[in-house]
């Protein structure tokens, strides 16, 4: 695949065009070729730009973009739930993936909680690739490469990126690094708790009312970070109306990329630069005006309680 | 000019409000026959009709909203036993709901009742259509409702559902046909414009209601769709028409200042049927001052999530039956909305006590395929 | 395989795709039955026009898809199928198929089989008189017929639209049918189903064209009074469709009427006393009618003009309500309307209707109209009618002198004015948006003096507004009126304006009128962007933007200003702040940014200026920078450089630079990859 190749590929899927199903598996080989070389946890220099869910709002990652700038002059790393929830999961996931196997230096993608056959199975991915393309293949090619994503990625030795959290049964990056994750996301153990967990002003560990993964407090951030010789820990996973939260003394932080989430939530979303000196800045931006968006698609109201 | 057509939208609130129910119970929430039957023949009544399937927390929430009514229904049928009386249950736009039909089980030890539902003609009609299709036929060991129908409205008898016992469950429960009881109770439909008040007071003299009983008016998520001058009316019409023990239970959207609420009203006015309430009563403190202001004397309003929270202790195993995969989502959504409870006449404030959730912590939820599901 | 066999199957193979194509016009999958369909011409040029006509249009239309998108492409498909049936001698054939495709339930099926019928009518006329004769008296019309007296309103629709066409191809010897088309159109304006009344409504334009052809008073005597009854319907969708057709039905009353006028004028003396005429005007022709119409419209005769230079009680017209006349009264009437969506149809078409009605009617009642939109209680309306502003003073300000009655101009001060003047605080910030991206086309029309004296009030209250999206429309419309700029009162509040919106929280804003400030330059001149001034202190500051688009939107600014203002500006305001941006301890991202900005300004600033200030940055700064992003960008912006400096520099400072790009010491593939690209682009480079 040359580069001229990729770069109409890239024009086309900017403009909400989704490939063809040929096209999606040549795109997810060479994906998983690229992934399979990446560690668990990928390494990363600043200067980066740091994005969390997206959640499948297409026209909002573009917005993401003009705000934070173009690829490759920006480097990127997203940190998962590419899909779901949106209208438009299909052209985000390959748009993220090309632009991946393009400049496969400049862009990070690490595994969320929604790369996984099973939720994507309940929240819309699914459902989009076989009202796209009329079966389950790009699905199976997509979550294929979902089991090739790394689980977290550090930034020059001092920032631990996860979409999730931490898990009790890891104290070192160490232990991460030996997890077997060419797999589907488990129903617990390590690496569904880096996928799941969630921090919260409490001591310790608790039950997560998620259902699945560990909430855990400032303490165990400390702990972990100073054990691994952390400043911070940046993760996504949950909602923040602000687009993003600081927490446990800037220790820890959740950034939020996907605005207005689900056209129903009216929160604005955030990316975090971390330059050559992890200086952080956060950009907070909106979601894309509506004539932004394509009008070519007529889509559904959101939904609520009638 | 053309109400007809302007309604439409308002109409369409009860399909959508139907069809979540039908994937709440396919998601596993709840059973419920008079339901799966209707929505077996509903796909037929509406065309360009896309299917049940709702996301998890439209289901969850769809459940919420459905456990919280029928506890408080339940709650003061069960309060008015002691008055002697039928007891009455007036519900507005009640759409497609399947509520009276499951209150006939004996096991919940309710006295009689009499369940007048009214809507829009159009919705009433459909809704006769759909019944016709579950309740003919013999499988009625659940329950059944023998109707004298007209075009838009409809009255009859829900029989009491024998409640098998522990030793007939497994083999003859099939051959058993309902046995006809004395106290079965009064179902009614019938077709009126709420926003007109003169209409409805006259339709409500042409029910077989006693201003005197025990009354319980239900709007869920009604009212917030008329202008608020029309919904005032009809919230002190209903203080002033009944002089028993009464209650009044909302359940609706509040906007609640903030950008979650704003992008709602956006959102609903798109489907052209806009929260025309929201402006005047945004918060639930507004509500709770609104039933205060128009003849209803204790009041007890919270949000939909507070509600809930206080019926179901045990929620971490509703993840069983669908995981929330966001619920900083769930808790927006569900603190937008809220649940008014008000009483008024002689023993106001004990049935205001009564219709109190904490009380029905333990309570079940209709079967219990879920509970048993949570022991394995 | 034995070779009998072979040439069996060899045979076979001729046939086989038809075989195929016409199992699959059938076949259980839409997506094939689509595809074959699109391919009848195919098919049937491979069967001949004799198999086509008896074997596969029968075949076709025997079971009828239900499938709306193959019967879409059927009905296309077959509106083009003249010569695979066999030419105009067959053409008849292909009605019924047509006929069943406009009765479907479908209304953009019904509307290409429609249409198709009428490209059919159209190419069998072209090409054979006689033909084109049978085929509409003998089929078309018979189907018209059907279709006006279908049980189902669909059919009925469809028939609404073939009318106008049919009309105007029934042969001179057949006026009959034309008046039975006409009673047929008639019985449909009345039609109990408002879809088919709408649908009449929305062909009354060309139904009346088609009409006017053979006779233009017909139009007045049997039309008129249809549209009078469409246009007291009671549905409001279909008084909207009728105020959007009014214009081009008032264009043909125009000239009927002038036509009138000399008739009446000469016969004035049988007139009777309630205003209408006599029965030798066109509206007497039909006593019923006249009954009707005057029932339905009792104010027409009687409501009096609430302007005072309406033309009631004087001249030749007074005792006579012409054609116009009524339809003036019936768009006065839709400016109240009871719905909204009407009178916002006025709005829009008020302009058309005054190019249909004439320069009497815009003095008068069309003003007056449009003044009633002007105030409307519906945000929407006022909306619409904002937007027309400028167009409605044209024509105002166009109309012909009229001894005693008020110029144009004076209309534009003395009625249009006061009323613009209260959308300028409206409550809806819509309808100020509309006004302010309006409100300009009014000064080239209404000159210096009147600008001043009436219009610089209002833009400047609008430059005050609290929505940013008004200020910007006042804004983006300024450069179109080259003397506005020079009204010093204007020019020193449109600074703190921009100001404004260049700092204002919405990126979208800032960035929309950094897309205008090269327009604005032209106007303003160099002295608002040198020294000491807001506005040059905020083209440097746009570089430095959180948001990446701002970034850029900025450069190509510098670039436009540069164009503007010549090199020696560019080399005193904008030369040195790039290069002092280029700090290797400050942010990364301004590196980045200065390294774009030098990309972009090389194109315009000359080979010395790039060589001396610009280019030491990039090749001994920027290609050594410890982050690759930076590095690769340097790459980057010598690939653009290069066209824009000498030769001798491109080989001694380009190359060696772009050599330690590529080699093997730096291990960052982008690095490599993109001084790749400049390599190649310097040897390819023209010297």
């Amino acid at each position: 695949m040359t580069h001229a190749e990729l770069d109409a590929w890239i024009e086309q899927l900017k403009r909400c065009e989704y490939l063809n199903e040929i096209e999606v598996k040549s795109l997810c080989e060479q994906a998983r070729e690229l992934l399979v070389e990446e560690s668990n946890i990928q390494t990363v220099s600043a200067p980066v730009t740091i994005a969390g869910d997206i959640h499948g709002q297409f026209y909002d990652l573009l917005e993401l973009l003009n705000k934070g700038g173009p690829l490759p002059d920006v480097q990127y790393l997203f940190m998962g739930d590419f899909v779901d929830r949106g209208f438009n999961s299909v052209e985000t996931f390959l748009l993220l993936l090309t632009l991946k196997v393009r400049y496969p230096h400049r862009v990070t993608l690490i595994r969320g909680n929604h790369e996984s056959r099973q939720i994507t199975q309940v929240y819309g991915f699914y459902d989009e690739c076989m009202r796209k393309y009329g079966n389950a293949n790009v699905w199976r090619y997509c979550t294929e490469v979902f089991d090739y994503l790394a689980l977290g990625a550090l930034i020059d030795g001092s920032a631990f990126c996860v979409h999730g959290g931490l898990s009790p049964s890891i104290n070192a990056l160490d232990q991460i690094r030996a997890i077997d994750r060419k797999q589907e996301v488990p129903h617990d153990g390590a690496m569904c708790d880096l996928l799941w967990s969630d921090p919260d002003d409490i001591k310790g560990w608790a039950v997560s009312p998620r259902g699945a993964g560990y909430v855990f407090g400032g303490d165990i951030v400390a702990q972990f970070n100073h054990f691994n010789g952390l400043q911070l820990i940046a993760r996504a996973h949950q909602l923040v109306m602000e687009g993003y939260k600081n927490m446990f003394n800037e220790t820890l932080v959740t950034v939020w990329s996907a605005p207005n989430y689900c056209y129903r939530c009216g929160n604005v979303a955030a990316i975090l630069t971390l330059d050559d000196k992890l200086q952080r800045t956060f950009n907070v931006f909106n979601a894309a005006p509506q004539d932004a968006r394509g009008t070519t698609m007529k889509r559904p109201a959101p939904e609520y309680f009638l | 000019m053309n109400r007809q057509n302007g309604d439409a939208p308002l109409i369409a609130t009860n399909d959508d409000a139907f069809q979540s129910k039908v994937s709440a119970m396919q998601a596993g929430y709840f059973e419920d026959f008079a339901l799966s039957r209707m929505a077996e023949k509903y796909s037929g009544l509406r065309t360009g009709f896309g299917g049940f399937r709702r996301p998890p927390i439209i289901n969850r929430g769809t459940y919420a909203r459905m456990l919280l009514k029928e506890t408080l229904v339940e709650a003061f049928l069960r309060h008015s036993r002691e008055a002697g009386k039928v007891a009455q249950i007036i519900s507005l736009g009640a759409g497609f709901d399947t509520h009276p039909f499951e209150l006939s089980d004996n096991a919940k030890m309710l006295p009689q009742f009499h369940y007048v539902e009214l809507d829009f003609p159009q919705v009433v009609k459909d809704k006769i259509t759909l019944m016709d299709s579950t309740f003919s036929g013999k499988d009625s060991v659940f329950t059944a409702c023998t109707c004298q129908k007209e075009q838009s409205s409809a009255s009859g008898i829900i029989h009491r559902k024998e409640h098998p016992t522990a030793e007939n469950t497994a083999d003859t429960s099939k051959d058993q046909s309902p046995q006809l009881r004395e106290e079965a109770s009064l179902y009614s439909m019938k077709g009126v414009d709420l926003r007109d008040i003169e209409e409805l007071s006259s339709v409500v003299d042409g029910l077989d209601v006693h201003p005197e009983a025990p009354t319980l008016i239900l709007a869920e998520i009604v009212l917030v769709y008329m202008q608020p001058q029309d919904s005032d009316k009809l919230i002190s019409f209903f203080s002033n028409r009944f002089t028993g023990s009464r209650a009044f239970m909302t359940i609706e959207h509040t906007l609640q200042e903030s950008e979650f609420g704003r992008q709602m009203v956006q959102n609903i006015a798109s489907r052209g049927s806009p929260l025309l309430g929201l402006n005047c009563y945004p918060s639930i403190r507004s509500q709770e001052a609104r039933f205060k202001k128009l003849g209803w004397h204790h009041v007890r309003a919270q949000s939909l999530l507070e509600a809930f929270e206080k019926r179901i202790q045990n929620r971490l195993a509703l993840n069983k039956i669908e995981m929330l995969d966001e619920l900083e989502e769930w808790r927006l959504i569900m603190t937008h909305y809220c649940v008014v409870c008000a009483t008024s006449g002689a023993g106001g404030v004990r049935l205001l006590n009564a219709l109190d959730l904490t009380r029905y912590q333990d309570v079940p939820f209709r079967s219990y395929k879920n509970q048993d599901k949570n022991r394995e | 395989m034995t070779t009998a066999v072979a040439q069996e199957e060899e045979l076979d193979a001729s046939l086989y795709p038809i075989a195929v194509l016409l199992d699959e016009l059938k076949h259980e999958d839409i997506q094939l039955r689509l595809n074959a369909t699109r391919r009848i011409k195919t098919i049937a040029d491979a069967l001949g026009p004799e198999r086509t006509r008896g074997e596969l249009l029968p075949f076709i239309t025997e079971t009828v898809d239900d499938e709306d998108e193959v019967l879409l492409t059927l009905a296309e498909e077959l509106g083009d199928f003249l010569e695979e049936v066999g030419g105009p001698p067959y053409s008849a054939v292909l009605v019924q198929p047509l006929e069943t495709l406009a009765n479907a339930e479908e209304t953009v099926v019904r509307e290409k089989a429609v249409e198709s019928l009428c490209n059919l009518s159209n190419q069998v006329q072209l090409q054979s008189e006689d033909d084109a004769r049978s085929l509409h008296v003998d089929h078309l019309f018979p189907l018209a017929q059907r279709l006006a007296n279908g049980d189902w309103f669909t059919s009925r629709m469809s028939a609404c639209s073939l009318f106008a066409d049919l009309y105007s191809r029934i042969p001179d010897d057949h006026t009959d049918l034309r008046t039975e088309i006409l009673d047929l159109y008639k019985c449909l304006v009345h039609d109990s189903t408002p879809m088919v009344r709408r649908a009449a409504a929305s062909n009354i334009g060309n139904f009346a064209t088609a009409v006017y052809q053979h006779s233009p008073t017909l139009v007045c005597e049997q039309l008129l009074p249809l549209f009078a009854d469409l246009v007291e319907d009671d549905q409001d969708s279909v008084r909207l469709i009728i105020v959007e057709n009014a214009p081009v039905f008032a264009a043909l009353l125009n000239p009927i009427d002038t036509l009138e006028v000399a008739d009446t004028s000469m016969s004035s003396e049988s007139q009777e006393p309630n205003g209408f005429a006599s029965s030798n005007t066109p509206l007497n022709c039909n006593p019923d009618r006249q009954a009707d119409s005057s029932d339905a419209r009792p104010n027409a005769a009687e409501r009096p003009s609430n302007l005072p230079s309406a033309p009631t009680g004087n001249g030749p017209l007074s005792h006579h309500r012409t054609a116009t006349e009524r339809i003036i009264d019936m768009v006065r009437g839709f400016s109240a309307d009871k719905s909204w969506r009407v009178r916002y149809m006025v709005a829009t078409r008020l302009n058309d209707l005054c190019d249909a009605l004439g320069p009497e009617a815009t003095r008068t009642d069309l003003l007056h109209a449009y003044m009633t939109v002007l105030q409307d209680n519906e945000p929407e309306v006022r909306t619409a009618a904002a937007f027309k502003v400028a167009d409605i003073v044209k024509k105002l300000v166009a109309l012909p002198p009229k001894p005693g009655s008020s110029s144009g101009s004076d209309h534009v001060i003395y009625d249009i004015f006061p009323n613009v003047a209260q959308l300028v605080t409206d409550s809806s910030q819509h309808v100020r948006a509309a006004l302010a991206s309006n409100i300009m086309g009014l000064a080239p029309v209404l000159g210096v003096e009147v600008t001043v004296s009436h219009l610089v009030e209002i833009v400047l209250s609008l430059l005050k507004d609290e929505y940013p999206e008004v200020r910007l429309n006042v804004i983006t419309h300024l450069d179109k009126v080259s003397f506005i700029m020079s009204i010093e009162k204007l020019s020193s509040e449109l600074l703190p304006a921009i100001v404004d919106l260049a700092e204002d929280k919405n990126w979208r804003v800032r960035l929309a009128i950094i897309e205008r400030i090269p327009l604005l330059a032209r106007q303003l001149g160099k002295d608002f962007f040198e020294e000491n001034n807001k506005l040059g202190d905020l083209c440097i500051s746009w570089l430095g933007d959180c948001v990446f688009s701002i970034r850029e939107a900025a450069i190509k600014n510098l670039r436009a200003l540069t164009e503007i203002f010549g090199l020696e500006w560019a080399k005193k305001y904008i030369v040195p702040q790039v290069t002092d941006m280029y700090d290797e301890s400050g942010n990364y991202l301004l590196r980045m940014t200065a390294l774009h900005a030098i990309g972009i300004l090389s194109e315009v600033l000359g080979p010395e200026t790039v060589e001396e200030s610009f280019l030491p940055i990039v090749t001994e700064r920027a290609s050594r920078d410890p982050v690759p992003n930076v590095r690769f960008c340097s790459a980057k912006t010598l690939n653009r450089v290069i066209p824009y400096v000498r030769e001798d520099v491109r080989e001694s400072k380009i190359r060696p630079c772009l050599m330690t790009l590529v080699d093997s010491s730096e291990k960052d593939q982008d690095v490599n990859y993109f001084a790749q690209q400049a390599l190649l682009k310097l040897s390819s480079c023209p010297t």
